[in-house]
């Protein structure tokens, strides 16, 4: 599966991605804002990406390629979807910190978004942001992602208590 | 046993399978809950026994007045990190005929101070419908704080919003 957008491609994950990962996954400037708290074994990576590669409704994760150099620069997912409410959170990492900065985010969170629209047929996108991480949170704004509240102390890591931005976008408002 | 002012929380036990299964029939009881499907005697009773141990990552008890009335269940559960001390919490006090006699403040205060007090929870949060606002009522008087609209983020004839809603340890009232 190959999803050509702006700037990102989104295909299938594939077990070769795995070295791209592990190599996001040392980066604490990366794992920073997400969940992952422990080292990753090659193996552990390789499961994660494997699991990745069998999509269904209520699973679906992307490689995100960058259009330019074709190399791979992050992933995306969309999961949690039921058929009846057809909303899915959506998780974007984008792995390759050299890239920062130059609307791979903002393009990736469209096409996922768009793909899971579009394709999918949800009614609703979700994700949770770590409430002082700004890049992140610009980058979905600028995709149409509304801000629906604030969830105080939800994410202990590096020593504190964070509050996380719950934000939403509904079909019809991807922009 | 885990002991409220007017309730008391237990493990569920496959005896509760039957009352629960006629509760939870009862779609004017439910609606607020967003249960879809008829449930089954067996659907029931698998639910009962598969929770018999409660522990730190799914914790659901049968609440019961202090006769032993069965009136639903509650629970806390979905701790998927630990290191976040944040669980989901869950209630159900399905029997129509003991509403607004003060049980569902009771389970919350009780079940929350199980919470904080047993499980070391530092935060606990649920989502509840828009609509329901009895419920919600209930919640902000315990000392929940409403923190997020999630919009249309339920079917039910068509779309619906949900409440976030969050109690830190220490504003539990």
């Amino acid at each position: 599966m190959r999803y050509v957008a702006d700037l990102v491609t989104l295909r299938s994950p594939e077990p070769g991605d795995a070295e791209h990962h592990a190599r996001w996954f040392a980066d604490p400037e990366v794992t920073r804002t997400l969940a992952l708290r422990y080292p990753l074994s090659p193996d552990a990576v390789a499961q994660r990406v494997a699991e990745g590669t069998r999509p269904s409704f209520a699973d679906r994760r992307f490689t995100v390629l960058a259009n330019d150099t074709g190399a791979a620069v992050g992933y995306t997912a969309l999961k949690g979807a039921t058929p009846e409410n057809r909303d899915a959170e959506l998780d974007v990492v984008l792995g390759e910190r050299s890239l920062w900065g130059r609307g791979y985010g903002t393009a990736a969170t469209r096409a996922t978004c768009r793909y899971g629209f579009d394709r999918v047929g949800l009614h609703r996108v979700h994700l949770w942001a770590l409430a002082d991480d700004a890049r992140a949170v610009r980058a979905y704004e600028r995709a149409g992602f509304v801000t629906e509240g604030r969830a105080r102390d939800r994410i202990f890591k590096d020593g504190r208590w964070h509050d996380c931005l719950l934000m939403g976008l509904l079909a019809g408002e991807l922009r | 046993m885990y002991l409220g002012a007017l309730v008391r929380l237990r493990a569920p036990e496959p005896r509760d399978a039957d009352r629960l299964y006629e509760l939870f029939n009862d779609a004017g009881a439910v609606a607020g809950l967003g249960v879809r499907y008829p449930v089954s005697r067996q659907a029931e009773l698998d639910w009962v026994t598969g929770r018999g141990t409660p522990s730190y990552g799914s914790a659901h008890f049968a609440v019961e007045t202090h006769d032993g009335l069965l009136l639903g269940t509650c629970g806390l559960f979905d701790t998927e990190w630990p290191e976040n001390r944040s669980a989901q919490l869950g209630i159900a006090l399905v029997d129509r005929s003991q509403w607004d006699k003060g049980y569902g403040t009771d389970t919350m205060r009780t079940l929350c101070r199980f919470g904080f007090e047993q499980m070391n929870l530092h935060r606990i949060e649920l989502l509840v419908f828009a609509s329901h606002t009895r419920a919600i009522r209930v919640y902000e008087k315990v000392g929940f704080v409403r923190e997020a609209v999630a919009r249309q983020k339920h079917w039910n004839a068509g779309w619906h919003d949900d409440v976030l809603m969050s109690l830190l340890e220490g504003e539990l009232r």
